[in-house]
C-alpha cells in the first residue's frame, strides 16, 4: 500500500487536512503543537487504497524538540513514501523552508497550499513554476480542491511505480542514497555543531525562498498574527480583564444554568430508563444478588458519568472554540513574564490549560517544550489544574449545598487550585539552584472564527474519547468498588453493611486520618480511595455507599441519616482535599511516561501532602470559629500566619532566617573581618563571627 | 542604519537588521535560524512593553519574544539606545 506522509511547520492544517481526506475526526487546533504523535488513517482514490500519517508540525528536517522527533524519525524511515508538505498561505515566506529542505531529500513531493484563497497574490501555476515542485492550492477546512491534491498523490504514486518497474536498479540505487541522505543530516547533532555554517545554509535557502517568492509575484498585505483584536487581548491590563472575562463565562456555560439544566435533564432521561432496564430485568432474572450487583455495581457507575456528560461537552466545547480562534497563543504571551517568576514560560500555559481538560492528555503535550526542566516543572503543576473528571463531584456537592452560588463555588474551587500552583512554584522557583534561562518565542497564529460545526463536532468527539477512555476503567472500578464494598476479608457476602466489608475495614483504618479534616466517615473515605483509580468514581462510590441512586445522591449527603453526610464546612473540605489531592493513575502513568518516575512520585506526593493540609488548616479555622473555640481559633491563625510569614520572607530573601540582625558596629567589624558577607549574608560561619563580634 | 544596538533597545516600528546572536545555547539558535532570525533578517517591534519584551515581526509572520532573546540580538539600527 502506498504511504503518503503529511509534513508541514506547526499550524499550518495539516490535521485539518487528515481529517477532510480521511473523513475522520482528530483534534485540531489554531496553536502549534497539537499533534505530537503520528496517526494514520486509509483512504482510497481512482481505486487505489493510501495510508495516510499525519505527523507533528517540524519547522526543518533538523529536530528540536520530542514531538519533532518523531517526525523527522518517521520520515527517515519512509524515504519512499509520497510526501504532501502543507504551506500556509499566509505564510509562505517562511513555509516554504522546510518545503525546499524536503525538495533536496526526494522527488516524491507535492506542495498542498493551505488557505490559497486568503492571498490575493498567489498564483498556484506561477508558484509552481518558480518552485519546480507540482503545487496545490486548497481550503483544507472546506475541503475545496482536496480531490486535486488526491490526483496530484495518485499521479506522483503511479509515475513513481512506472520509475520502478522500468528502472529498478536506479531507482534502488536513489533510495538507498535517498535514505543515505536522510541518515546523514543527522550530523551534527551531538559533535561539532557549527552553528555558523548552518546559519549561513539558512540564509542561503531563504534567499532562495525570497526569489521564489519573488518570481511567483506573492506578497503579503499585513503581518500574519497583527489582529486588531490584539490591542485588548495582549494589553497589560484589558488582556487580564479580557481573560478573567472569557475564563468566567466558560464557567457560567458549563456550570452555570444551561449546564445544571442539561446535566438535570439527561440524568432524568437516563435515570428514568435505568428503572425500565431494572423493571425488565426483575422479570427475567429472580437473584436478588445478582440484580443488585447489575443496579448498584454496573448501571450506577455508567449512569453517574453519563448524567454528567452534558457539562463535560460544554467545557470541551468552551475550550475548543478558544483553542481555535487562537486566543491560547495571546494567553501565552500575556502570563509569560509572570511564568518567568515562576520557573516557567509562556508556552507552559498551553498544558496547563489543557490541564482541566484531562491531566492525561495534558501531560502528553508538555513534549512541545523545549527544555526538560521545563517539562518537568509543568508537569509536577498539571494536577493543581482541576480536570474535568472532578467536575462531577464539585457539581454534586455544590447542587446538594451551594445551590444557588454553584458556579461561584466552581469557580472558586478552580481559582484555588491555580493560586496554589502559583505559591508551590514561586517557591520552588526561589529555592531552585538552577536559573530560569528558557528564551520564549511564539508564533502569533491569525485570529479565526471557528465554524459552529466544527467546534461542536470536536467537543462532542473529545467528550466520546474521554467516555471511551473512562468507561472501561469505571465500569471495572465500579464492579471492583462494589464487590468490595459488599464482601468481607473471609469473602463472605455481607449484605451491604459496607463497615464489615473489605473497602470498609481498610477505611476503617484511614478514617481517624481525616477526621481532623471533619470527613472521617467510612464511606468518604472510600469514595476518595476509589478515587484514586480515576476521579470519576467518587460520585458513584458515594451513591454505592449510600445506596441511593444518582439522582438522589445529593440529598441523601445532607441527611444525617445517611453512612456518608456532610455539613456545609466537611463539604467544602471535602471539596478542596478533592481539588488538590493526587491524580488518577492513569494521569500519573502519563507523567512518568512523559518526565519520568522521579517527577511522578514527587508530584503524588506533594498532592497528598498539600490536600491534607490545606483541607486540615481550613477546616479547623473555620471550625472553631463558628464554634466560639477561640483558644483553638487563634492558634490556627498565629499557626497559617506564621506559615504565611516564613513564604514572605523565604520569598523576599531567599531564606528563612530567625536570627537577630546585628547593629551597624557588628556589621561594620563583620565587613572588616570578611568582605564577602553584608547584610544579605548573615547565616552560617559569617553570622557566627558576626555575632561574636557584637558581644 | 550603522549603529549597533541589543533588539531590547529598539524602538516600536523601527526596522532593524540581525547582526549577531549572543548568549543563546547552539540548539535554541538553531531553532531561532529556522524560524528565519539570522544575520541580515529584517525585524520590527509592533509591540513593545517597558521589559524590553514584545511582539516581533520577522519574516511576514508575528512572534511573541521575552525580555532574555530581546537582550540576546545585536541589531544594526539608526539611533543608539542611551542605556
Amino acid at each position: 500500500m502506498q504511504k503518503v506522509i503529511l509534513v508541514g511547520n506547526p499550524n499550518t492544517g495539516k490535521t485539518t487536512l487528515f481529517n477532510t481526506l480521511t473523513h475522520s475526526s482528530e483534534h485540531a487546533g489554531n496553536w502549534h503543537g497539537v499533534t505530537v504523535d503520528v496517526k494514520s488513517k486509509l483512504f482510497t482514490f481512482e481505486k487505489q487504497q493510501f495510508e495516510l500519517f499525519d505527523l507533528p508540525g517540524i519547522y526543518s528536517l533538523d529536530d528540536y524538540s520530542t514531538e519533532e522527533k518523531v517526525a523527522v524519525d518517521f520520515i527517515d524511515a519512509n524515504p519512499d513514501s509520497v510526501f504532501v508538505c502543507i504551506l500556509d498561505a499566509n505564510n509562505l515566506a517562511r513555509n516554504l523552508f522546510l518545503a525546499l529542505q524536503l525538495k533536496e531529500k526526494t522527488d516524491n513531493l507535492v506542495l498542498a497550499v493551505n488557505m490559497a484563497k486568503e492571498v490575493k497574490s498567489f498564483d498556484e501555476n506561477a508558484l509552481q513554476k518558480a518552485v519546480g515542485i507540482r503545487v496545490v492550492g486548497i481550503d483544507a477546512r472546506s475541503g475545496r480542491s482536496v480531490k486535486r491534491l488526491k490526483q496530484a498523490i495518485f499521479e506522483i504514486s503511479q509515475n513513481r511505480e512506472l520509475n520502478v518497474e522500468e528502472n529498478f536498479q536506479n531507482q534502488k540505487i536513489k533510495s538507498i542514497k535517498t535514505i543515505q541522505n536522510f541518515k546523514s543530516k543527522k550530523y551534527e547533532y551531538e559533535e561539532n555543531f557549527d552553528i555558523t555554517n548552518f546559519e549561513g545554509k539558512c540564509k542561503a535557502t531563504f534567499e532562495k525562498v525570497d526569489n521564489i517568492l519573488k518570481d511567483a509575484g506573492y506578497k503579503t498585505e499585513r503581518p500574519l498574527g497583527a489582529s486588531v483584536l490584539d490591542r485588548i487581548f495582549l494589553h497589560k491590563f484589558w488582556g487580564f480583564v479580557c481573560f478573567a472575562m472569557v475564563m468566567a463565562v466558560v464557567f457560567f456555560i458549563t456550570f452555570g444554568s444551561l449546564g445544571s439544566f442539561l446535566s438535570d435533564k439527561v440524568g432524568e432521561c437516563f435515570g428514568f430508563l435505568s428503572s425500565r432496564v431494572m423493571e425488565w430485568l426483575e422479570k427475567i432474572i429472580h437473584n436478588q444478588f445478582l440484580l443488585d450487583f447489575i443496579q448498584k455495581g454496573v448501571l450506577q457507575g455508567i449512569l453517574t458519568i453519563l448524567g454528567f456528560m452534558p457539562q463535560i461537552i460544554l467545557l470541551f466545547m468552551c475550550l475548543n472554540f478558544l483553542e481555535d480562534v487562537g486566543y491560547l497563543s495571546r494567553v501565552a504571551y500575556l502570563f509569560d513574564p509572570y511564568f518567568k517568576k515562576l520557573g516557567l514560560t509562556g508556552r507552559s500555559v498551553f498544558s496547563l490549560i489543557m490541564g482541566f481538560g484531562c491531566t492525561t492528555t495534558a501531560a502528553i503535550t508538555t513534549r512541545n517544550l523545549d527544555s526538560k526542566t521545563l517539562r518537568e516543572r509543568t508537569a509536577l503543576y498539571l494536577p493543581f489544574f482541576s480536570c474535568s473528571a472532578k467536575l462531577p463531584i464539585y457539581a454534586l456537592i455544590c447542587s446538594a449545598f451551594f445551590v444557588r452560588y454553584k458556579a461561584l463555588i466552581v469557580f472558586a474551587l478552580y481559582m484555588t487550585g491555580v493560586l496554589l500552583m502559583m505559591l508551590v512554584a514561586l517557591i520552588a522557583n526561589k529555592s531552585s539552584k538552577e536559573e530560569n534561562k528558557e528564551i520564549f518565542m511564539l508564533e502569533m497564529p491569525k485570529i479565526r472564527v471557528p465554524s459552529a460545526r466544527k467546534v461542536i463536532k470536536d467537543a462532542i468527539s473529545s467528550a466520546k474519547d474521554f467516555f471511551v477512555r473512562v468507561g472501561g476503567i469505571l465500569l471495572a472500578s465500579s464492579i471492583v468498588i462494589y464487590l468490595l464494598y459488599n464482601f468481607n476479608f473471609k469473602l463472605q457476602y455481607t449484605g451491604g453493611n459496607g463497615n464489615e466489608s473489605i473497602i470498609g475495614t481498610i477505611a476503617k483504618w484511614l478514617s481517624p486520618v481525616f477526621t481532623p479534616l471533619g470527613f472521617g466517615m467510612q464511606g468518604a473515605v472510600i469514595a476518595l480511595i476509589s478515587g484514586l483509580v480515576a476521579k470519576e468514581m467518587v460520585v458513584s462510590s458515594l451513591a454505592i455507599v449510600n445506596g441511593v441512586e444518582t439522582g438522589l445522591l445529593a440529598t441523601s449527603l445532607i441527611s444525617p441519616a445517611s453512612p456518608v453526610h456532610f455539613s456545609t464546612l466537611s463539604a467544602l473540605s471535602f471539596l478542596l482535599f478533592v481539588l488538590i489531592y493526587t491524580p488518577c493513575v492513569s494521569a500519573c502513568a502519563s507523567i512518568k511516561k512523559e518526565v519520568g518516575r522521579k517527577v511522578m512520585i514527587k508530584s503524588i506526593l506533594l498532592q497528598c501532602g498539600l490536600a491534607y493540609l490545606v483541607s486540615l488548616a481550613f477546616y479547623n479555622t473555620v471550625n472553631s470559629a463558628l464554634n466560639a473555640n477561640w483558644g483553638f481559633f487563634t492558634l490556627c491563625v498565629i499557626l497559617i500566619a506564621l506559615f504565611v510569614i516564613c513564604v514572605v520572607k523565604y520569598l523576599k530573601k531567599g531564606k528563612i532566617s530567625f536570627q537577630k540582625v546585628p547593629c551597624n558596629a557588628c556589621k561594620n567589624a563583620c565587613a572588616q573581618k570578611e568582605n564577602a558577607y553584608g547584610d544579605d549574608n548573615l547565616s552560617g560561619a559569617g553570622h557566627q563571627g558576626c555575632k561574636t563580634a557584637c558581644k | 542604519m550603522d549603529n549597533e544596538s541589543l533588539l531590547v533597545c529598539c524602538d516600536m516600528s523601527e526596522i532593524c537588521i540581525v547582526k549577531a546572536i549572543k548568549n543563546v545555547d547552539i540548539k535554541k539558535h538553531k531553532r531561532l535560524c529556522e524560524l528565519g532570525l539570522i544575520v541580515g533578517a529584517k525585524v520590527q517591534f509592533l509591540k513593545k512593553n517597558k521589559d524590553g519584551s514584545g511582539l516581533i515581526v520577522l519574516r511576514g509572520c508575528v512572534f511573541s519574544i521575552d525580555k532574555t532573546l530581546a537582550e540576546s540580538i545585536v541589531v544594526l539600527r539608526g539611533n543608539v539606545c542611551k542605556k
